[in-house]
């Protein structure tokens, strides 16, 4: 049957490869960049509508404050999708982290905020590890491995906190994560610069981000070209993980609250939107850095903007999902056009 | 039906002609011709060998008697009326059954799910399924095909191979099957099995079923069939009574008269030196005590046929593959029980689907070809940043030394051909400095001229002081590459041939248990 299969398939991979015509060619362009042209019409369109509110500086810092969080958290969701890992449990894991650092600091559990932080930081890899030996040694997927750990996690805070949130007792050298501002770029905002820059040139740069694409690109040839495969999916979620804690961590100190429920949820659906319409943009079907953050900042723009031209919330809503239908269309377009 | 019994391969006068016949089947894909004017044709009550090399053009006609994919031209005949087979409702209405090599059976489902799923379980009420006349029909069957006490309630799964095959063939007569086409059934068998299954063929060939019967074991053609169809190349090379033939004289068939090959142009000019490889006792599932040296400068064949050796030693030998045994790599005893651990040990995979197996097709030519050597390109083992600019130059130059043809090292790798992948494949073992080549049927799907390249390319290894391990599906291409071949059967090296001695037909022979070249 094989020789078969074989014979079968030969005219494709040694046959005279298809010559691009102009329609494909016009087909690439737009896969590629029309995610970026939406952001820049979308600019546009609010500049020429509300000028006078829209574009303005300290507007363009609301809306980079604004997606901050969003943008932390998708990013880290992005290593995680570049092997092809989806984690749910970043809603959970976000509300967990922001709670706890809260938690121990009007506790006095830890007397600096920064070692707070940080041991957040590290339970956080820890939980994420946790996700990865479960999904590549116990051979699980990670979309209901970490849904069931987001699950688990999200019991953890309400039980830990009998449903209270932390009012009081968190001292300024925490919040000043969320509220801070350094010349004139708040404090989210350096965090978010940080991370993209961090995580870009982890994925883009480094050996391990390289090995991260080839298991995400085709495990099977990674294993055989001697990466050891497994242990990758603990470092991908970890580092979702961390992210997803950071952004919890920031939300409670922008809000001054560390609240039991709800914080990480509002990311979960957005950040995954814009990560998928991240992959459709400049290399359709890959997830990338550089993708993530233009489609963080063309939901920021359409919320934003949306919300000052006045438009009901519903309305924001069913454009984001038209826009990411059109994205990911356009992008699954073209990968199907190549094979 | 019923008169032509124990007269196999005669055409009773009553009938306008045979139980099936194929003329001047032609099957074109783009670029080949899978079927070239294939004739064949099968009596009610015979048993038919269709045999044939790989590629030789069996799994098309099948697959076209099957209503699986439609012939470009040519005719099939039932009973002497042409027919349309364009789908296989229309096959199955026509009773023609196909029996795959692992069964179309659905492990999960019982017995009875399995035998009536074509022709369908009995409803009561018109919408609950009647399972005492379906368990009853079932039993029925089963009977028909000699296992009267197996209990129509058992999943699939929990039966043996044997069980399993003559179930399948149940479901083929549930559906009222006359032709019945076993596509190498007797694989995953046990001798004594084989024989039983054989019994039942015979004992339904009387009730006038025709079998068209798929191996590459020919002492089972003799042992049960009437007639024999050789095919080569897509097309009829002959049918025989089975009496007309014997072992050697069907091998002969088989591959042809042994073309002048240019045995010279690949094959080793300079001795073997030191010996690099060496395998002692290798054995597991299948392997039964392989011992195995591959020496500097050879290229080392390792033939069988499918699942008896040849692919598990190579998968073994990267650590793919359970096995107990040691390995040594210029005389240092390894540990390989993963692939990370046989590249540590300076193997090397060309593995067999290239596809799946031997490239990122999204990530660049350049990035495909450092993968197994990114830590020699990165800064340092903490921020382990790549250093790009080393990592293109001696792409580049291994590339121009592969002469691989592209549009540029950053491009896709998925826009390259079948050959210069597999150069890509090739420059990755060059750029990870490795000490054994393991190549696994590397000319699969790759055009003529290219195959050539790729013969020089192992011998090329091999000159740099490489040992080169090589198996392939296709016989003809151990005699034109390799130094040494060591032939298997059921797990065992049968036979070791080296220069001249190597032909198609003793390793064939060999490949077939025979210990005589």
């Amino acid at each position: 049957m094989s020789s078969s299969t074989a014979v079968a398939e030969s005219p494709q991979a040694t046959g005279p490869r298809r010559e691009t015509s102009t329609s494909d060619k016009l087909i690439d362009v737009v896969s590629r960049y029309g995610t970026i042209a939406s952001l820049v019409a979308c600019v546009a369109i609010f500049s020429l509508l509300k000028p006078d509110v829209f574009a303005t500086s300290q507007n363009f810092f609301n809306i980079l404050n604004q997606v901050s969080i969003l943008g932390i958290i998708a990013l880290g969701l992005t290593v995680a999708l570049v092997q092809g890992l989806f984690d749910l449990s970043l809603a959970g894991m976000a509300t967990l982290g922001g709670y706890l650092a809260c938690k121990w600091l009007a506790e006095g559990t830890f007397g600096s905020p920064a070692v707070a932080v940080l041991v957040v930081l590290a339970l956080a890899l820890v939980i994420g590890a946790f996700n990865g030996v479960v999904v590549a040694y116990g051979g699980v997927s990670a979309f209901i491995v970490t849904l069931a750990v987001g699950s688990i996690l999200t019991g953890v805070v309400l039980g830990v906190s009998d449903s209270q949130t932390i009012l009081s007792g968190i001292p300024d050298g925490f919040l000043i994560m969320g509220q801070g501002e350094i010349g004139p770029i708040p404090m989210p905002v350096v965090f978010l610069l940080i991370v993209a820059v961090v995580l870009y040139v982890f994925l883009e740069q480094t050996q391990l981000g390289r090995h991260m694409y080839a298991i995400g690109g085709n495990a099977e040839t990674a294993r055989l070209s001697g990466i050891p495969v497994k242990r990758y999916a603990l470092l991908a979620l970890g580092i979702s993980a961390a992210c997803a804690a950071l952004g919890g961590m920031i939300v409670a100190a922008n809000l001054g609250v560390g609240r039991p429920q709800g914080v990480g949820d509002t990311y979960l659906l957005d950040s995954f939107a814009a990560a998928f319409i991240g992959a459709s943009t400049l290399r359709p079907g890959r997830f990338h850095i550089l993708g993530t953050v233009i489609g963080v900042l063309l939901i920021g723009v359409i919320n934003n903007g949306l919300s000052i031209m006045g438009v009901e919330t519903f309305w924001q809503y069913a454009v984001r999902g038209i826009i990411l239908l059109l994205a990911v269309f356009a992008a699954s377009f073209l990968v199907m056009r190549r094979r | 039906m019923t008169t032509t019994q124990n007269e196999p391969g005669r055409e009773s006068a009553a009938r306008p002609g045979p139980l099936l016949r194929v003329r001047e089947a032609v099957k074109d894909y783009p670029g080949t011709r899978a079927l070239d004017h294939m004739d064949f044709s099968l009596e009610a009550g015979e048993v038919h060998a269709l045999l044939g090399e790989n590629g030789a053009g069996k799994s098309t006609l099948i697959k076209a008697l099957a209503g699986a994919i439609a012939l470009t031209s040519g005719t099939v005949e039932i009973d002497g009326s042409k027919v349309e087979v364009r789908n296989p409702q229309q096959a199955q209405a026509l009773g023609i059954s196909v029996v795959h090599q692992h069964g179309n059976l659905v492990p999960e489902l019982s017995v009875t799910e399995n035998v009536l799923m074509v022709e369908g379980l009995g409803r009561r009420i018109g919408v609950l399924v009647d399972w005492r006349s379906a368990h009853r029909r079932t039993r029925a069957l089963l009977d028909r095909v000699g296992l009267p006490d197996l209990d129509p309630h058992r999943e699939v799964s929990s039966l043996g191979a044997h069980e399993q095959a003559m179930v399948a063939v149940a479901k083929a007569l549930a559906s009222n099957a006359r032709v019945i086409i076993l596509d190498e059934p007797t694989t995953s068998l046990q001798p004594a099995e084989v024989d039983t299954l054989f019994s039942q063929m015979r004992r339904l060939a009387e009730e006038g079923i025709g079998f068209v019967f798929v191996t590459h074991r020919l002492n089972e053609v003799f042992k049960v069939c009437d007639r024999i169809t050789v095919m080569r190349d897509g097309g009829l090379v002959g049918t025989w009574q089975a009496a007309e033939l014997d072992h050697d004289s069907l091998v002969d068939q088989l591959v042809g008269a042994e073309k002048a090959i240019a045995h010279e142009a690949f094959t080793a000019t300079a001795p073997p030196r030191e010996v690099v490889l060496e395998a002692r006792g290798l054995r597991g599932d299948v392997l039964r005590g392989v011992d195995l040296q591959a020496r500097a400068g050879e290229v080392v064949g390792i033939a069988s046929l499918p699942g008896e050796g040849a692919g598990e030693v190579v998968e073994s030998l990267y650590g793919m593959r359970r096995v107990h045994g040691e390995v040594l790599v210029e005389g240092t005893p390894r540990r390989i029980r993963n692939p990370q651990q046989a590249v540590a040990a300076g193997m090397a995979l060309v593995p067999r689907d290239r596809l799946a197996q031997g490239l990122v097709s999204d990530l660049s030519i350049r990035e495909n070809a450092t993968l197994a050597s990114t830590k020699s390109y990165r800064t340092d083992p903490v921020l382990r940043l790549m250093r790009r600019g080393r990592e293109r130059s001696e792409v580049a130059e291994v590339m121009a030394q592969l002469s691989l043809k592209s549009g540029g090292l950053e491009k896709e790798v998925r826009t390259l051909s079948g050959g210069n992948a597999q150069k890509v494949v090739i420059g990755r073992w060059l750029l990870r400095r490795a000490k054994v080549y393991l190549l696994d049927s590397p000319t699969a799907a790759v055009d003529v001229h290219t195959k050539g390249e790729i013969y020089g390319l192992a011998r090329s290894l091999a000159d740099n002081g490489a040992a080169v391990v090589f198996t392939s599906t296709e016989l003809e291409e151990f005699v034109r590459v390799c130094d040494r071949v060591l032939v298997l059967h059921d797990g065992a090296v049968v036979g070791e041939l080296a220069g001249d001695d190597i032909t198609v037909n003793s390793i064939m022979r060999l490949s077939f248990g025979r210990k005589s070249v």
